[in-house]
């Protein structure tokens, strides 16, 4: 009888602890409620619109594929977002209204470095978990422990590209062309591209600066052939890249170009054509011409919702991997999404983000840093043959 | 270089003149200020792009019909946002085209995105070098057109009965009225060749710097406005030279002023004050005494 009863003890034992190993941990088990509720501020207006718009896209198929196999915790997501037309003042009623009103769990975005630079540090008060999918101005995410930056900063990706196009061309001596209305570009433009020149040993000529709405680089370009640089560097975005490029070509200047954050990026190739061949940059996300079928995927659904069937910026990307990034640390934490643990969830939720290694998305690998900037993943490249190659 | 920087300022204040004659058009015909017309600049740009792309037509029956479809835009514009509100209080019209740009700006990014797009090379770009001096055949081709448009409008103001029409109505609408000029037409086709022309300038702006987005309007709008003030407010001709000023001031600007802080806009902008405190009739305007 006893030897039953101790058997009997024995099975009911293993089976039990078999089932504590093998079950689901609480962490990832089913959420609470019918959905689980994620802000977004897409700028799909003003003269950011097409960054909103991408991210916006490549969030929602985010939010689809995720929604498709079951959502967070068995529970679908619920994206409620913004435009703030690339405006920082609109941004801070709305990411208010997102915390109090909207009772959100986490936001994804805004883009504009601008826009974060306002609205970060009112997150101290709203404790709420912002995550920007394509701000690169050195410095913002320590503005509050709640804001995070799932991009690279501009001068973690101009170090290894300013380094490689010295090399590949011999870059002894070069000019500086930024676009002073953009907070990124005038800190790669007036701060980091200087800074890095003196470390590579490349001596810096003379500094032009231009605006958002420049479309004539004729007059920029005679007084840069006149000087004779050895390259010229670019802080700007990829359109006004791709046009100095064409007026360089036009004018018969040889000298290779080096852009900024968001210079490699489609647009560049589309715009620019013959002209950026030998453009040099680095990339926060490698869209076109990126063997990962993850990313191939990834094109393909993008292509087929944009307006005119473009690809994205490295924001869209980026975006499509906060979502990712989101349901992981929210599984991982233990977000249980009942309306009282807002607070908490919240929090966990901040502590995921503040703990990401590692993390490999369609961008690349993403690491956190202390202050909450996105680490490593960064691509240098090149456009050879109307796309673009790795170095 | 100071020869090159000549041409380039010559170039670019081509473009200018072309969007600024449209606003003096209609400025003089009705003494509104036009808006909208930096963004009907734009829809020509996008209308001329789509045509290219999708038709292939050379640029001599792009162009024609780029114009056409801008001056029917035009001519929308005022039937539906700016005839109505006319006889109401007078900031009524502007307030209304500046609802059009808004209305027209979001328009053009939802349909064709908030990117900056690659206009199609409608003609080879041949590069000509006299020296050390350097032209482009679509820098020649967008200066010849600009000037054309700019020659064949003013002869028809001042040489057609039209023209004579267009005049009249911009001395008075009553008084036009009483001698028999249509005064609703004439508003209507100043509104149409206005735009005709800003669809001109969006073909040439696209061939000239290579790309177009929907945000392009608003730089021409504002340069146009400086553009009129320079020349005159209501004065085509002023508006033509004013144009070039400009182009050529913007120009020096960049080699004449410190380059690390941007001072095109400035300078622009500085010019236009300077004028309206100084000579508030622009260059080639002249007072009115009324009373």
């Amino acid at each position: 009888m006893k030897k039953r009863l101790f058997v009997a003890f024995m099975i009911v034992a293993f089976f039990s602890t078999l089932s504590l190993v093998l079950a689901p941990s609480s962490q990832a088990g089913k959420l609470s409620g019918d959905k689980v509720k994620i802000g977004a501020i897409y700028s799909t207006s003003g003269v950011c619109a097409e960054w909103g718009m991408a991210a916006k896209i490549a969030g929602d198929i985010a939010v689809e594929e995720i929604n498709a196999a079951g959502g967070i915790g068995g529970v679908p997501i619920e994206i409620t977002w913004y435009d703030v037309g690339c405006k920082a003042p609109p941004a801070i009623p709305v990411i208010q209204k997102l915390a109090k009103q909207d009772k959100v769990l986490v936001v994804n975005g805004p883009c504009q470095s601008s826009v974060c630079e306002v609205i970060f540090p009112k997150l101290n008060r709203l404790k709420l978990v912002l995550v920007s999918f394509c701000s690169s101005k050195p410095g913002l995410s320590a503005l509050s422990p709640w804001a995070f930056r799932n991009t690279l900063t501009s001068d973690k990706q101009l170090a290894p590209a300013i380094e490689k196009w010295k090399k590949e061309y011999n870059i002894k001596t070069a000019v500086i062309l930024y676009n002073s209305e953009d907070a990124v570009s005038t800190v790669e433009g007036k701060k980091i591209m200087p800074v890095l020149f003196k470390k590579y040993g490349i001596k810096l000529l003379k500094m032009f600066s231009f605006q958002t709405q420049t479309l004539d680089f004729a007059p920029f370009m005679t007084e840069i052939k006149a000087l004779n640089p050895d390259g010229i560097a670019v802080g700007s975005c990829y359109e006004h890249g791709a046009k100095i490029a064409i007026e360089a070509l036009r004018q018969g200047i040889k000298a290779p170009i080096l852009g900024g954050a968001c210079n490699s990026t489609p647009g560049l190739i589309e715009i620019g054509g013959d002209a950026v061949e030998g453009y040099y940059g680095s990339t926060a996300a490698w869209i076109e011409g990126n063997p990962d079928p993850r990313m191939v995927k990834f094109l393909e659904k993008f292509k087929a919702r944009s307006p005119g069937g473009k690809a994205p910026p490295y924001g869209g990307p980026r975006s499509y991997d906060n979502i990712y990034i989101i349901k992981k640390v929210m599984e991982e934490e233990g977000v249980t999404n009942k309306p009282e643990d807002l607070e908490k969830d919240r929090d966990k939720i901040r502590q995921g983000w503040k703990k990401l290694k590692d993390y490999d998305g369609i961008s690349g690998i993403t690491t956190m840093d202390k202050n909450g900037d996105g680490v490593g993943g960064v691509k240098t490249l090149m456009v050879e043959g109307g796309r673009f190659v790795p170095k | 270089m100071i020869f090159q920087q000549l041409i380039n300022g010559l170039m670019l204040g081509a473009n200018y003149s072309l969007v600024a004659i449209g606003y003096t058009l209609i400025f003089g015909v009705l003494g509104l200020l036009h808006f909208a017309h930096g963004e009907v600049l734009m829809a020509g740009a996008f209308m001329g792009f789509y045509i290219i792309l999708w038709t292939d037509l050379p640029l001599y029956i792009t162009l024609p019909l780029t114009m056409i479809a801008t001056g029917a835009l035009g001519i929308i514009i005022d039937l539906l946002a700016i005839r109505p509100l006319r006889k109401d209080f007078h900031l009524a019209p502007l307030l209304s085209t500046i609802g059009v740009t808004i209305i027209l700006q979001n328009l053009a990014v939802k349909l064709f995105g908030g990117y900056g797009t690659r206009f199609p090379d409608a003609i080879k770009d041949y590069h000509f070098k006299i020296g050390s001096l350097f032209i482009s055949s679509i820098n020649i081709l967008t200066l010849g057109i600009s000037i054309f448009l700019m020659i064949a409008l003013y002869f028809f103001i001042s040489k057609t009965k039209i023209g004579k029409a267009m005049r009249a109505v911009s001395e008075s609408h009553l008084t036009a009225g009483l001698l028999g000029v249509n005064v609703d037409w004439i508003v209507l086709l100043t509104f149409g060749i206005a735009s005709a022309l800003a669809g001109a300038s969006g073909v040439m702006i696209g061939l000239a710097f290579h790309a177009i987005s929907p945000f392009i309007g608003l730089t021409f709008a504002l340069k146009g406005l400086v553009v009129m003030l320079l020349g005159g407010l209501g004065n085509v001709l002023g508006a033509m030279i004013g144009g070039l000023i400009l182009g050529m001031a913007e120009v020096l600007a960049i080699v004449v002023l410190p380059t690390e802080i941007n001072l095109q806009d400035i300078f622009s902008f500085g010019i236009m004050i300077l004028i309206l405190i100084f000579r508030p009739t622009g260059l080639f305007g002249t007072r009115i005494t009324q009373g």
